[in-house]
């Protein structure tokens, strides 16, 4: 079998190599047989002497960098160009896309300008008994999954959820790396400018890497019952979770901590879900936590049914005796 | 100021639960599923006729849809824009978003209308790939942002506000631009019944293949770069065991649970 | 004979509905049960163009007719019959100012009513008389160039909160000794005027229904809407016609209700291992809710059509009215029984449509006066 060639967008956080480049690296390794396949992380950023380190014993094949002030921000046009030299470079067949908010927009734009296909938020990848490579993607909200191939060009570009796969640590491989000449982004022209930056404030365990997840909908019913769930949360030492009409009812803020299509996708060891009648967009949000509790007020809630536990009553008042609970053993 | 809107009309999501796959043909069965115009698409549209109350200029919205859409498109009309174009034609059917925005970028160019702005919902409640608006804006070889929050407009600029996963970063971009708007991120106004008697005297011009100057290789199904396979419709059920009691029981046959799920407490 | 709609009626139809959906139905349950009038909602109303639908554009309005304006009437009604009586009471007033007004009291009126800004009224009914239209007995007279009222209205729909309510008031008699009523504006505030007891009704709660009381309330002569002693040919007219269109629409709407949740729940409900909907005798209770609201509404929309084609509608609308209404009571009762002990439950909606319908029957004239007005009218036309 022909060498494949396998390239990984690894995204940085404050210098290190964020999570969904090792999901995307585990997923990655179990395509094809280890002596068949040549695995590439790609970064793009500035400063990156410790994530190229990192990278290099992550169990890749190789490395590359492109380091630069230019991408010391996340620019559009700067990132894409970064990635697209670097793909121009390495050839790969297939090439792998964190879809966090600044992924999910370069892996369209690195479809056009490397004139290739682009499959979205898949929920896995295969490849079939003929050796083609299998992009498996949700439509109408999670209800339905597609599969899709990209059979006439190169690289086959897939865009991945941040924590769709698990993290599996991989032995450190024989690894090159290589950092590319930076020269062609300080030529490229833009019509975007960067003007400022603004963070929100930060808010405890990010959801999607929690172990305990407490999860309140709807059927919370008031703010004063949704400091409840902060509270068991706390209790667990785990994070909160919530759905759009908990976001919309004003008792979180924004949307970090939204599971769902088209926000997180959670797979803690243990997901309470409080409240939340189970729409298919937020269970293929948290369908694959280890251990599923549900509570809701109504018997026929559609979260019964994808739950290992589930009970018929109050969210609020079930929580709140939890907390009672653990608080009394503290 | 010219801006366009891209709006595509979609099944309910209100009532996904009536969608079904054709044993024989293993496609989806959209049939009798109401359609709606995407709801991103109404925060894109509600951000334009804003900088249009604003700026002045003409509202043009776009669509690449079936000719039996155009009830929908009629509606982005009364809610406010000043004409529209339908991209309709069997040869386009298929298309995944590489091609759709090819398609949808010859039909912005045949309109012959220097649109300073392009706007289109971040993502379509049926796809959900949130590819177009970036794809579109390299068809067109304009600057493009996603995921758009706040955008104004001041001497040629588009200042926007991006959504990132831990705030917001703020870019100028030079006009002519592409943005694509954040779903949510503003109230789309009610269609009033006066927009809807001044919709009826609005135009909506419909475009088929001929009428584009398309190169055949790049648009419909055949001409898209992602082929589909099987659809399936996932099975992620669980055997639910049911706990019973006052909430204070229920609470202590949770704690040994969640102890022996590997949490510490 | 052409029953579609047309695309302009269907996207308002549309509109209507959506906005009911989104503005009127959360918060139907808790307006009956406050019996609580929704006047928050007025000025969205306006922005909807749903108060003035039927008003000329020069005036403020959208230029359509009373035909788009039951339409939006039925969507509304379906979830909240109480606002759709607000509604209607507020456009009967104007459609009084519309037919009979001056262009003066038109353009003066009317744009601000249009726009959710003004709320009217009309009171005609009295202690004295309801049915009997000629048993009024407030008065009024002219001195010194303005019009003194005197007198008690009850059962007045938006009796505590109009800004504007057009009174009928006998001013004299004619030479066979019957007594002449004429329509003033009255403005809230005018001294001696003010609401009093404001009643709690079976039904169409989140309607504001009171009395209103006048004690030497002086007026200025430009007031008059339409001429000295044609108040009862206004007040008939304006009743007859968009009083009682309004309340086959709301009807009609609580019809519709009433089929939507009868099907819903006939669905959703299983019971010897299937849902009640294979059941016959639940199918026939269906059948007979589809009847009773396509009939209502085809008889509202009959009606609405000849008006709209400019001829006198009063006994089609007579036979809409009298029908809907108490269709609307058989099919809210039938949905009640065909719910079991849901049916009774607060936390649906059927109770409420029951007493709206139950409410409606003696709104716009009693089923005993129509029967009377169509048999009238058939007498007539068959002999």
């Amino acid at each position: 079998m022909e060498n494949k060639k396998i390239l990984i967008y690894a995204e940085l956080k404050g210098g290190s190599l964020e999570t969904s480049a090792y999901e995307l690296l585990a997923k990655a390794r179990t395509l094809f047989p280890a002596a068949d396949a040549a695995i590439a992380l790609a970064i793009a950023g500035c400063g990156i002497d410790e994530a190229l380190k990192e990278a290099a014993v992550s169990g890749a094949d190789l490395v590359y960098g492109v380091d630069s002030p230019r991408l010391e921000l996340y620019h559009v046009d700067y990132h894409a160009e970064a990635l697209k030299k670097i793909a121009e470079t390495f050839h790969p067949d297939i090439f792998l896309i964190p879809a966090s908010c600044t992924g999910e927009e370069l892996a369209p734009t690195l479809g056009l300008k490397l004139r290739t296909g682009v499959a979205a938020h898949c929920v896995d990848l295969q490849v079939d008994q003929n050796g083609e490579f299998l992009q498996m993607v949700p439509a109408f909200g999670g209800k339905v999954i597609g599969e899709i191939y990209t059979p006439k060009t190169k690289p086959q570009i897939a865009s991945i959820k941040p924590g769709m796969f698990s993290v599996i640590r991989q032995q450190p491989r024989s690894c090159k790396t290589v950092l590319l000449d930076d020269s062609f982004l300080e030529e490229l022209k833009t019509k975007i400018k960067l003007r400022g930056i603004e963070k929100d404030e930060p808010s405890g365990v990010p959801v999607e890497q929690a172990d305990v997840v407490v999860c309140g909908g709807f059927g919370i019913e008031t703010a004063d019952n949704w400091k409840q769930v902060e509270r068991l949360a706390s209790l667990l030492g785990g994070a909160v979770g919530s759905t759009r009409p908990a976001v919309d009812q004003g008792w979180v803020s924004g949307e970090q901590q939204m599971i769902g299509t088209s926000g997180k996708t959670v797979r803690p060891k243990v997901y309470i879900g409080a409240g939340v009648s189970g729409a298919t967009h937020h269970i293929c949000g948290m369908k694959d936590s280890n251990v599923i509790i549900s509570i809701n007020t109504d018997k026929d809630a559609e979260i019964f049914a994808v739950s290992d536990y589930k009970i018929v009553g109050d969210g609020a008042a079930v929580i709140k005796a939890l907390c009672e609970l653990l608080e009394r053993r503290q | 100021m010219n801006i366009a809107v891209c709006v595509k009309p979609v099944p309910d999501p209100e009532k996904y639960n009536l969608l079904e796959i054709d044993p024989k043909t293993k496609r989806l069965v959209r049939e009798g599923i109401p359609t709606i115009i995407n709801p991103a698409d109404k925060n894109a549209l509600e951000a334009a006729l804003r900088l249009k109350e604003l700026h002045g200029g003409r509202v043009a919205v776009i669509s690449m849809a079936p000719l039996f859409s155009q009830d929908k498109i009629k509606e982005c009309l009364a809610m406010g824009a000043d004409e529209a174009y339908l991209i309709s034609d069997r040869a386009f059917g298929g298309a995944d978003t590489f091609s759709t925005s090819y398609t949808l970028a010859k039909g912005l160019e045949k309109t012959g209308i220097q649109f300073d702005l392009i706007l289109a919902g971040n993502d379509s409640a049926d796809g959900a790939t949130s590819h177009v608006p970036s794809q579109l804006g390299e068809w067109m070889e304009l600057p493009h942002i996603t995921n758009i929050t706040e955008i104004e407009i001041h001497d040629g600029i588009a200042s926007v506000k991006k959504k990132i996963s831990d705030g917001l970063i703020e870019y100028d971009m030079e006009l002519p631009a592409v943005a694509g708007i954040a779903r949510n991120s503003n109230q789309p106004r009610m269609v009033s019944a006066m927009g809807i008697v001044k919709a009826k005297n609005k135009k909506i011009e419909v475009y088929t293949q001929k009428d584009l100057d398309v190169d055949e290789g790049l648009i419909g199904l055949s001409g898209s770069p992602t082929q589909p396979g099987q659809l399936l419709t996932p099975d992620m059920s669980r055997n639910a065991k049911l706990l019973q009691g006052e909430p204070a029981e229920i609470a202590a046959e949770l704690l040994a649970i969640i102890r022996k799920a590997g949490i510490a407490v | 004979m052409d029953f579609k709609l047309t695309e302009e009626q269907m996207l308002l139809k549309e509109a209507f509905r959506d906005f009911a959906r989104a503005e009127v139905a959360p918060h139907a349950a808790a307006w009956d049960e406050e019996d609580h009038c929704p006047v928050e909602l007025f000025s969205k109303l306006g922005e909807l163009g749903l108060l003035g639908i039927f008003v000329p554009e020069q005036y403020g309005g959208v230029g359509l007719s009373h035909t788009e304006r039951v339409m939006g009437l039925v969507e509304i009604a379906r979830y909240s019959a109480g606002l759709a009586m607000f509604i209607f009471t507020h456009q009967l007033g104007m459609a009084a100012i519309l037919d009979f007004g001056t262009e003066e009291q038109k353009a003066n009126y009317l744009p601000d009513m249009c726009a959710g800004k003004t709320i009217c009224g009309l009171a005609v009914t009295e202690p004295g008389g309801g049915s009997d239209v000629a048993g009024q007995k407030t008065t009024a007279k002219l001195v010194d160039g303005k019009w003194v009222i005197n007198g008690r209205k009850c059962f007045i729909t938006n009796s505590h909160i109009a800004d504007i309510t057009i009174i009928t008031c006998k001013t004299g008699e004619n030479d066979k000794g019957r007594a002449l009523f004429t329509a003033i504006a009255v403005e809230k505030g005018t001294p001696g005027f003010q609401p009093g007891r404001e009643e709690h009704k079976l039904g169409l709660k989140g309607s504001v229904t009171g009395e209103l009381i006048l004690n030497q309330v002086a007026v200025p002569e430009e007031n008059v809407i339409g001429k000295v002693g044609g108040g009862t040919s206004i007040a008939m007219k304006e009743i007859g016609e968009v009083g009682r269109a309004s309340m086959t629409a709301i009807c009609t709407g609580i019809c519709r209700g009433c089929l939507e949740e009868s099907v819903k729940f006939a669905n959703d409900r299983v019971l010897y291992g299937k849902p009640i909907s294979k059941l016959q005798a639940i199918q026939f209770h269906i059948a007979e809710n589809r009847l009773d609201y396509e009939t209502s509404e085809l008889l509202l929309y009959k009606a609405a059509s000849v008006k709209e084609e400019g001829f006198p509608a009063t006994a089609e609308f007579s036979m809409a009215k009298y029908f809907s209404t108490e269709a609307a009571v058989r099919a809210s009762k039938r949905t009640i029984e065909l719910m079991g002990g849901y049916g009774v439950i607060d936390e649906y909606p059927i109770g409420r449509f029951l007493r709206d319908a139950m409410a409606s029957i003696s709104s716009g004239g009693t089923s005993e006066i129509q029967k009377i007005i169509i048999a009238g009218d058939t007498l007539k036309k068959y002999s």
